[in-house]
Order: C-alpha cells, then sequence, then structure tokens
C-alpha cells in the first residue's frame, strides 16, 4: 500500500527521470542519499552562460546580476531544489526559512551566509542551527540584534525568538524578554571581513545576573537558546511547526506530543525527528486529520519543474513568477513569515499560481535576442497578451523527450502530475484546482 | 501651511473636479454605492503617540524626554486642555478646528503585548489576547458577515485592500479582500473567460471568478492625478478614486511603515507625519464635502511607545498608543470625543491604557451600522 510518505515525496516532489524502478525509494533512500553537503555556487561571470537561454543574453544578464545579486542567488537556490535527486535537504532548509524569516541584510553575503546555516546545519542539531542563526548578520539587522547594549536592550530578537521561533505566545512572560534582551546585549559582528563572525562587545554587554524561565544566572545569548530546548513546549513548538509544513495543517495533539517527546530525547536532531515522523502511524494510516495542503509558491514551482523536465533560464526568471505569485525568497512579508493554506489565494497571485506555469511553457525555448527583429515580431503575434510575462521570464522545455519519458512507461499524464486516472492534457492538469494542492 | 502642501492640495482639488466617470462596460453595469465608508490606515510598526500629541507643561514628561518633546512642545500646534500636536499635521489640526477630528492618545489592550506580530493581530481580529479565534477572523470581516450586506449591492466582498502587508483584518472564513494593486493580470492571462467558462463550480473557481470580476472593474479605474508621490499618497488617492466612482467598497484599508523608531525618532517621524498629513490632505481635498460626512477615517498603529527616550534618540515598544478618528460626520464625533487635560498626570516609562482596540473599533463600528 502506498504510504503517506509515498504520496509526499514521490508524488510531490517526484522527478522526470526518477523512473528507474531499481531505485528504492523509501525513507531510509531519503535519508541515506543525501548529498554531501556543498555550498551553493553564486552566479559569476564565469558560469553566467549556464544561466542563460541563449549566449547573445549573457551581457544583460550580467547586468541584471549587478543590479539584484539576491534575485540571481535565490535562483541558484531553486534550480539545485529543482536539479537535485535528493531534495530533502533543500526542503529542510525552505523550512527553516518559512520557520525563521528574515531578510538578506545589508550585504550579499550576509544572507547567503545565512542560507547556507538553514541548507548546512537545518537537517542537523537545532541548538547549532539557532546559535548559528542568532549570531548571523542578516538576522541581526533584520530584527535589530547588532545594536543592543546593556544601557538600552533591544527586545525585537529576543522576543521573536520567544514568540515565533522557539516556544510559541503564552509559553514565557514580559519579564522574560526582557531578561532573554538583557543576554544578548552586546553582540556585535565584524562588518568588514567574511565571514562576518561574531563579536562581545564587553562595554555594551549586559554582565549582571538574569533570571529567565525561572532559571537563574549569568546567561548569555546561547544560554538563552538553551534554556528554551530544555523546555519541552519548545519541542512541541518546532514539531507542530515541522509536521505542518511537511505533512498537513493543524495537526492532532497526540501527533505533536509522540513526536516532539521523540525530539526532546533525541537530542533535538531534525533528520531523526522526519524520519519518526514520516514513519509514524498517525501519518501513514490513521490520517483522517490529513487535509490536502496548498502548495506554497516555491512548491508549485518546483513540483512543475520536477515533474515536466523545464528548466528556468534568466536569472531573474524565479524571481518574477514567485513574487507574482506572492512569496519572495528572502522577503518574506513580516517576521511572522509567510501565509499558509488558502491565504495564498489571494488577488492577483491566484491567477499567476493557475496560468502562470503554461504561460512558462508558451514562452519557452527562445531562440533569438530580445532587441532582434525576429523576437519583436514574435511576441506581437504569438499571444501579444504575454508580450509582458515573455519579457520577464524565460525557460528551456524538451516537450518530445517529457512525452517519451511518458509514453516509454505507459503513464498518462494526469496520474503523473495529479495521481488521477482520468483524461487530462498537460494545461488542464497544471491549470486544475487539484494542482494547487499537495 | 507649506507650500508643498498647498499646491498638492490644489492638485487633488482641480483633479478631481476632471474626473469624469469611466463607463466601461464592467462599471454600467455595477450598483452604485454612496453610502458610509471606513478607511483604516494603519501606522505599522508603534507609533510614538507622545510625539505626534503630547501634554505641554508636564513635567514628569519633560524630565523623561528632555530631547523628543522639543518638536512637539515648542513647535508643535495648540489644541486644547493643553495638548500640543506635531507640527507637521497641520491637516489634522485642521480637521480637528472644525470638529471632524477626535483623538484617542493612549490606546492599548487589556493585557501589555508590546510583540509587533501579536500586537497587530489583536488589533486586526478586534480581540484579546485571551479572546477565542481559531480561524484567525479579522473584525472587519466580522463585521461585513454579521451586517449581512445587501448582495445585489454588494456583489463582491466590500472590503479593498491598497497595501501589500499580510493581514487578518478582513479575513472571514470563507472571503478575504480584493487588492487594489499596480498591475492587472488580466491584461497577461486574458483566457481566464475561457477557462472559468470550461470550469465546473467549485471553491477556485468561485474565488478566481470574484478576482476577475474586481480586476475588470478596475481596469478602467485610475488614482487620482496628482497625488503626493509618497507610500500613503498613492493609497489615499486609489481610496478617494473608489469614492469618487461609487465603487461599492465599504471597508477600505491601507498601510504606512517605519514607525518602529528605536533610533533617530525625529528624523524619521518627521518625514513620515509629513507624508500622512499631505495624503490625508490630498485625499480631503478629492472627495465633495457630502461625500467626506459618509466617510470615516480610522488611524491607529500596533502599541504605542516607552515614555522615556532612550540613548539612540529613540524609543522602545511601550503599551500604549494614539488612535485617531476623522470623518465629515461632526454630529458622531462630538459624542465620542473626550480628551481630558494631562498636564499634571504623573507619567512613568510607559503610557497608561485609558481605551482599548475594541473600544477604538466599536467607535467606528457603531457609526458604520447606523443609518
Amino acid at each position: 500500500m502506498q504510504t503517506l510518505y509515498n504520496h509526499i515525496f514521490i508524488h510531490r516532489f517526484r522527478k522526470l527521470n526518477w523512473l528507474n524502478n531499481n531505485l528504492i525509494r523509501d525513507i531510509h533512500w531519503l535519508f541515506e542519499s543525501i548529498e554531501k553537503y556543498k555550498p551553493l555556487d553564486p552566479i559569476t561571470k564565469k558560469n553566467i552562460l549556464d544561466y542563460c537561454i541563449i549566449e547573445e543574453d549573457k551581457n544583460e544578464q550580467l547586468r541584471l546580476l549587478a543590479q539584484d545579486s539576491w534575485a540571481a542567488h535565490s535562483h541558484v537556490w531553486l534550480t539545485k531544489m529543482i536539479e537535485v535527486d535528493n531534495p530533502i535537504r533543500e526542503l529542510v532548509a525552505l523550512f527553516w526559512h518559512h520557520h525563521i524569516p528574515s531578510s538578506t541584510g545589508k550585504k550579499f553575503e550576509h544572507g547567503s551566509l545565512l542560507l547556507e546555516i538553514f541548507r548546512k546545519y537545518g537537517l542537523g542539531n537545532a541548538r547549532e542551527l539557532f546559535v548559528k542563526v542568532a549570531a548571523n548578520p542578516a538576522m541581526m539587522y533584520y530584527l535589530d540584534g547588532h545594536w543592543s547594549h546593556k544601557n538600552n536592550p533591544n527586545e525585537n530578537f529576543p522576543r521573536e525568538l520567544l514568540e515565533l521561533f522557539l516556544l510559541g505566545e503564552g509559553n514565557y512572560t514580559l519579564q522574560d524578554v526582557k531578561e532573554a534582551a538583557r543576554a544578548f546585549t552586546g553582540r556585535r559582528f565584524n562588518h568588514k571581513d567574511y565571514p562576518y563572525e561574531l563579536y562581545i562587545d564587553e562595554s555594551a554587554y549586559d554582565k549582571k545576573e538574569k533570571e529567565f524561565l525561572g532559571e537563574k544566572g549569568f546567561f548569555n545569548g546561547e544560554d538563552i537558546i538553551d534554556i528554551c530546548l530544555k523546555q519541552k513546549q519548545c519541542a512541541r513548538h518546532l514539531t507542530e511547526s515541522i509536521i505542518a509544513f511537511f505533512i498537513a495543517e493543524n495537526p492532532p495533539k497526540e501527533l505533536v506530543e509522540d513526536c516532539a517527546e521523540y525530539y526532546y530525547h533525541n537530542n533535538y536532531k531534525t533528520d531523526d525527528l522526519l524520519k519518526y515522523i514520516f514513519q509514524h502511524r498517525m501519518v501513514n494510516t490513521n490520517t483522517k486529520w490529513i487535509k490536502p495542503k496548498v502548495k506554497t509558491p516555491v512548491e508549485l514551482l518546483v513540483c512543475f519543474c520536477r515533474q515536466t523536465g523545464y528548466e528556468l533560464r534568466g536569472i531573474k526568471t524565479s524571481r518574477n513568477l514567485l513574487r507574482d505569485m506572492g512569496q519572495t525568497l528572502f522577503s518574506p512579508p513580516n517576521v511572522g513569515g509567510w501565509p499558509r493554506g488558502e491565504s495564498w489565494f489571494t488577488s492577483n497571485h491566484v491567477l499567476y499560481r493557475i496560468f502562470g506555469l503554461t504561460a512558462l511553457i508558451h514562452i519557452s525555448n527562445r531562440h533569438h535576442p530580445k532587441d532582434s527583429l525576429a523576437y519583436k515580431v514574435k511576441s506581437r503575434i504569438d499571444r501579444p497578451g504575454l508580450r509582458s510575462f515573455r519579457w520577464n521570464h524565460d525557460g528551456h522545455w524538451n516537450q518530445n523527450k517529457y512525452q517519451r519519458v511518458l509514453s516509454d512507461r505507459n503513464i498518462k499524464v494526469p496520474r503523473w502530475m495529479l495521481g488521477e486516472s482520468n483524461s487530462m492534457t498537460l494545461k488542464e492538469c497544471l491549470e486544475s484546482e487539484n494542482y494547487q494542492y499537495h | 501651511m507649506k507650500r508643498k502642501t498647498f499646491l498638492y492640495a490644489l492638485g487633488a482639488a482641480t483633479a478631481s473636479r476632471l474626473i469624469t466617470k469611466c463607463e466601461t462596460p464592467h462599471l454600467k453595469h455595477i450598483h452604485r454605492y454612496d453610502g458610509k465608508r471606513l478607511i483604516i490606515i494603519r501606522l505599522d510598526g508603534g507609533n510614538d503617540g507622545l510625539y505626534a500629541l503630547a501634554p505641554k507643561h508636564n513635567e514628569s514628561l519633560k524630565k523623561l524626554r528632555p530631547t523628543l518633546l522639543k518638536n512637539t512642545i515648542v513647535d508643535g500646534i495648540n489644541l486644547e486642555k493643553n495638548w500640543m500636536l506635531h507640527p507637521s499635521l497641520s491637516a489634522i489640526s485642521d480637521l480637528w478646528n472644525k470638529e471632524q477630528a477626535v483623538f484617542k492618545p493612549f490606546v492599548g489592550f487589556n493585557k501589555i503585548n508590546t510583540s509587533h506580530f501579536k500586537s497587530a493581530e489583536l488589533w486586526e481580529s478586534g480581540l484579546f489576547a485571551d479572546d477565542v479565534n481559531p480561524d484567525k477572523t479579522g473584525w472587519v470581516g466580522r463585521l461585513v458577515e454579521e451586517s449581512k450586506s445587501d448582495t445585489d449591492l454588494f456583489k463582491h466582498y466590500p472590503v479593498l485592500k491598497l497595501h501589500n502587508r499580510q493581514t487578518i483584518i478582513d479575513k472571514t472564513p470563507k472571503l478575504a479582500a480584493f487588492s487594489w494593486l499596480e498591475e492587472n493580470p488580466l491584461n497577461t492571462f486574458y483566457d481566464t473567460e475561457e477557462w472559468l467558462s470550461k470550469k465546473s463550480a467549485n471553491k477556485l473557481k468561485n474565488r478566481v471568478q470574484n478576482e476577475v470580476d474586481q480586476l475588470n472593474l478596475f481596469k478602467e479605474i485610475r488614482p487620482v492625478p496628482n497625488y503626493p508621490k509618497t507610500q500613503l499618497g498613492l493609497q489615499l488617492s486609489k481610496a478617494a478614486s473608489v469614492i469618487k466612482h461609487d465603487l461599492p467598497y465599504q471597508y477600505i484599508h491601507a498601510n504606512l511603515g517605519g514607525f518602529d523608531t528605536h533610533l533617530s525618532q525625529p528624523l524619521r517621524l518627521n518625514s513620515l507625519y509629513d507624508e500622512l498629513n499631505q495624503a490625508l490632505l490630498f485625499f480631503n481635498s478629492s472627495i465633495t464635502q457630502s461625500q467626506w460626512m459618509n466617510t470615516m477615517i480610522m488611524i491607529y498603529s500596533e502599541f504605542g511607545r516607552t515614555v522615556d527616550e532612550n540613548k539612540n534618540h529613540g524609543t522602545d515598544h511601550g503599551y500604549s498608543g494614539l488612535s485617531l478618528i476623522l470623518s465629515g460626520d461632526e454630529s458622531y464625533l462630538k459624542q465620542i470625543k473626550n480628551l481630558k487635560d494631562f498636564s499634571e498626570y504623573s507619567f512613568t516609562n510607559y503610557t497608561p491604557i485609558l481605551n482599548t482596540n475594541k473600544d477604538l473599533i466599536k467607535h467606528c463600528s457603531d457609526w458604520m451600522s447606523m443609518t
């Protein structure tokens, strides 16, 4: 019987070439075949051609790169999510980005370092992840942690650490926030030299005794994180967020408690927790609570590309489309993060979600430079309404390969895309209500 | 009044006379609405109410704010009962003089909350922290549902959002506001009608139909021209355009960010108050007197700031903040006006809480429900 895990990963994130039946697609494969961690390679002059659809685009892409290096880097991350065989590392990093929203700081490297923290430590021990996040310049800028002084402790980061990231509201007092703010004073980072290491300005740091969550001591920022992790509520809060992201919203209390207990007693190891969740009886057999989950814009785009073999081209293509669908990576609407569930179906975003993917297919495989006569004529004749879309997006799609791969395996399009046995074209699948959900 | 502000007002008044109602097919077939409207403006970040409105002769305040108080007290605008209004807020003082503005200086919650995220949620839900709200609905959303709006008149959900911020203020389990943003995707995806015609009824189809209907409506509508080229200026010019075209939206919400002034407060707030002032002045000049009679503007911030200033010429998250209600309906404002003299009040680091978010929302919702 197909387990929910199979549905989550095999169906949801299947790749076009994942039809090799020799590979065992199960839990063990998912966690044993994780690609060794390697930082993402940013786009530079040397590799820019890999992201161009035609060679003539190089100068324009370099110009865009200089204009918005973060659009380019989020495109690199997205490309990794699409191309990697086993996506678990990137999905876990995406989860942490949702759970601990932040912007990109004042320099490109601030944000890229934060992303690498999520990618490198996301599957490991949560304590190590949170200590690194708390010391990251992008996070310190986002929540004003870089100028907190013992005479004027800034409460923004400590408050969100307790309320949103670790414990959840109602599980600490206002006084706890103040004490945590004192512990996080004096933290500065080296502004000049990469990797912008944290150091403590002793003249700004509050060395006095603090009392936090019932414990007394001369606590610093790391100590605050440790005390939070000692609370079982912390395990519950993180576990609930993980289950909501990977399985479905509003998990039952029984499931959360059981998984949180496991997480707590297994040193907050996130990969172990995920294995436990994916094999849990309430995720595989007792599944009445699991309702279809709206795909986030990133999931929608990644699923589409993995399932069809579509290759995004142009360093701003993914950023433009995700923005129009309502999600710009590393630019959350507020510290609470992005919408959940059907809140994604708001305003203009719903139209881009439904029609944007087939538009991508339509404008794919551009052969001519955008300043050429051939391009200008084509864009005015062939679905002129997509002119603006065509200008801002690019992609390559081998339709023949896609059809051949499916027909070789005797698999119909809706079965591949939606797990349904009816008869629909690819366009109908992509524009169906079911495609918006997991 | 500054020269720039005067020119904006003159531009607005002129432009508004030149606007003719566009009669596109979509506009021709909607029911026009010229009844009451509530515009809600959130000052995002926690506005320092005492920087906008301060008691003139309060000794405890002078000790706690030796620097920050100067702008408001020395150069400010004299109101009544020893209150001084920040000098940049002349449009509000003009309304005050006409009895078209009410100040509520210290509005907070029943229990203190200094989290941006949580406080914003409490304001938008119109509830307190211990109230139950499992569906995370907003007070405007519930108000619309409870009032059982005339579905012939309000074919769509009569709430309009003019900003990009995430909010629950208009949220109900079924509905959310339409957002009037810059680009109209119908210009790109013009086969949506074909898609709609082929689809059997389902939740997504209904949502898309709703969006498409409203996007078609707004295809020909533009903001009132010559608006102040600021974030809030654009939003209020859109609000004015909705009113001038009698479009069926009863609730409109706008947002102005930047009020989390932990440092360099005077520099930042002076500029933001300028923006607020010009936008309000432009808006008021763009609509007729009778339209203003039927309009109420509620201005609030998720919380106030500390009374004492910090060492970075700023303030930190406080307990209660300033809210304002502006309207051409002077008779109603007279009933809710209640500004007390705070000259003798002994301020501590935190402001008192005289009213709650529920009190302010009740003033507005009561007015909306009055015939």
